[in-house]
């Protein structure tokens, strides 16, 4: 016990172990994602995939929960950093959305068996899907080194693949040529699942920024 | 755009060392002040009478009650009753039941603490529940303890046996390395004081008055600068995984008020975070009994530093021990009695807890029944009582 409250004393800050396991909500959301669309490609086993996709979820779960109760302690303890706490406290649950989102990602996957035959609707998607891969690394760089400008180019990219998906859904929903219905289901629920994933990785890019009232506002 | 200047931990422990030294200085300045005070003919008599009538067990208790409730710290008040024991001031008796009185006054800031939960229901239930836990805790103690340490003066012959048993009965020396570091500042206030005033009596007030803000002011300083210097590494130790059992909850409850040397400080911590859902309430319990064991250091540490240079013709030290002692036994009594019990006061609180989250005014009317009403239907009853019963 002894060794344990030594070892607790030497640790340092909780704040900074908020932030490392904010890194690491992210790291599990971006794997979750790549393994999720690896599904839709037909590249891996769904059966093999789900058990660790949803553990990694899980763990999501965990880390914001203790996250929350590390922001209570250091605000309660130590008082200080409230606007890093407070904006901590916005990206941890953006990025435990992201988790959810990438399940549902792997749920299309995993439910729809056919290949993706109409190019205008999967190659944009799949532009989208490459560039919020490409996000993911960007947002976790800007926000550990605090950098503006990353956060910036995070910001455009985010709204490339925003735009990319309205895009999408506003073809389909005019689209009168004939196609599968599960086929229209699995573009417009991809194209929505992407967007949101990009919305959520611009909202954590946002609290770069530095302003607490601009979370999740374009600067 | 800049916040307050934060002074580097290491900086903080610095601070932290010379307000030690102070507190050190300001036992003995305040002890100097009030021995020429008692010595001196035309105040010994009224202090006889003025601290007479604190030996009123009840007294004592109330008195205690209030100024810790006031200063908002029990290593203040403590050092105070035990500064005035050595001093010979105050009856060694009455010392103790001013020490329980201490150990109520200061679980008064949790419930303060836990009013700023107010505007979530639930948070402001759990919240003052834990703030209850050591307010009940304390209360419950003091109705065992009081009656029978009055009757029968069970932590006065062990805390007794104790400075007896340390070799304390013996008269200190001239070159006690305490009383060689503090001269120069006991000195320095002597000598201020007698360059204001000429009158023995009035250079003792001067000197005690002196002593007893400089005590407060090093105690306040103290703590400020080791919550400073430790806060951050304290943080890890409010982790759940600390929570998990009570022995772990009740060490952690003693490091961390070991190390600031504040009770007040810990259980003020220890509230808002209960109020958060992070600490569960039967926790709580066992962190505020260590908390209480931590807080009795401060005591001690103000018995170490009386000097006792044999003019008062008792012996300081031991007195002082003793005082200090009595504290320890009565917070180890205290939890001997309470802890197997613990779901009279957990129970206890929880229900005033869900009555206070339901209307706030009985938040109010707790504070007002515990640091008003029954202390003042308590000394009456004293009163009554005090011609027949004489103090053992």
């Amino acid at each position: 016990m002894f060794k344990q409250l030594f070892s607790a004393l030497k640790s340092g800050e909780e704040l900074d172990q908020a932030f490392s396991q904010f890194d690491e909500m992210l790291n599990h959301a971006q794997w979750m994602f790549l393994r999720a669309n690896e599904v839709l490609q037909r590249k891996g086993d769904p059966d093999e995939i789900k058990e660790s996709l949803y553990a990694r979820d899980k763990s999501i779960n965990e880390l914001v929960r203790s996250i929350r109760r590390r922001i209570v302690r250091h605000l309660t303890i130590h008082g200080g950093d409230v606007a890093a706490c407070l904006a901590l406290m916005s990206v941890a649950k953006d990025a435990e959305r992201i988790g959810d989102y990438c399940k549902n990602v792997f749920e299309v996957g995993q439910f729809y068996k056919d290949p993706f035959h109409v190019a205008k609707y999967h190659e944009p998607l799949e532009a989208a899907r490459t560039r919020v891969e490409g996000l993911f690394d960007t947002v976790r760089r800007a926000f550990r080194e605090s950098d503006g400008e990353q956060a910036k180019a995070a910001l455009k990219a985010a709204d490339a693949v925003g735009d990319t998906c309205d895009a999408v859904i506003e073809e389909l929903l005019g689209d009168e040529a004939s196609m599968e219905t599960h086929e229209a289901v699995a573009y417009s629920l991809l194209a929505r699942h992407y967007k949101r994933v990009s919305s959520h990785l611009s909202n954590v890019a946002t609290a770069v920024m530095g302003k607490v009232e601009d979370l999740d506002f374009r600067p | 755009m800049g916040g307050p200047r934060e002074h580097p931990a290491w900086l903080r422990g610095i601070y932290a060392g010379v307000f030690l030294y102070l507190f050190l200085c300001a036992i003995n300045v305040m002890g100097a002040g009030l021995k020429m005070m008692a010595k001196a003919p035309d105040t010994s008599q009224w202090m006889e009478s003025l601290f007479g009538f604190a030996d009123n067990p009840f007294v004592a208790l109330m008195a205690a009650v209030l100024v810790t409730s006031i200063v908002q710290s029990s290593s203040f008040t403590t050092s105070m009753i035990i500064t005035m024991a050595a001093a010979g001031t105050l009856d060694v008796q009455a010392a103790i039941f001013a020490v329980m009185g201490a150990n109520i006054g200061t679980s008064v800031t949790g419930i303060i603490v836990s009013l700023a939960n107010i505007r979530i229901r639930r948070q402001f239930r759990r919240a003052f529940t834990a703030a209850l836990v050591h307010d009940i805790f304390n209360l419950l103690s003091v109705a065992v303890l009081f009656p029978i340490e009055w009757m029968f003066s069970p932590l006065y012959r062990t805390a007794s046996l104790i400075a007896h048993g340390l070799g304390l009965e013996t008269e200190g020396k001239p070159t006690s390395p305490i009383k060689v570091i503090t001269k120069p500042v006991v000195n320095a206030f002597e000598s201020a004081a007698e360059l204001l005033f000429s009158n023995p009596s009035w250079v003792g007030l001067a000197i005690a008055i002196g002593g007893l803000g400089l005590l407060f002011t090093s105690l306040v300083m103290m703590v400020t600068n080791l919550k400073g210097a430790l806060l951050s590494r304290l943080e890890a130790l409010f982790r759940s995984v600390f929570f998990r059992n009570d022995l772990i909850a009740g060490t952690v409850g003693m490091i961390t008020t070991v190390l600031v040397q504040s009770s007040s400080v810990t259980t003020s911590l220890i509230v808002p975070l209960a109020g958060a859902g992070a600490v569960k309430l039967r926790r709580v319990f066992p962190f505020m009994l260590g908390a209480n064991i931590g807080t009795t250091v401060t005591g001690v540490i103000a018995a170490a530093a009386v000097v006792d240079d044999g003019s008062t013709g008792v012996n300081e030290k031991g007195i002082a021990v003793t005082v200090a002692a009595s504290h320890v036994l009565f917070n180890i009594a205290g939890i001997g009695i309470w802890y197997p019990l613990r779901a009279i006061p957990l129970g206890l609180a929880s229900w005033y807890g869900r009555l206070a989250a339901r209307s706030k005014r009985y938040a109010v009317l707790f504070l007002l029944l515990v640091f008003i009403v029954i202390p003042s239907i308590g000394l009456l009853i004293t009163e009554l009582l005090r011609s027949s019963p004489p103090l053992p």
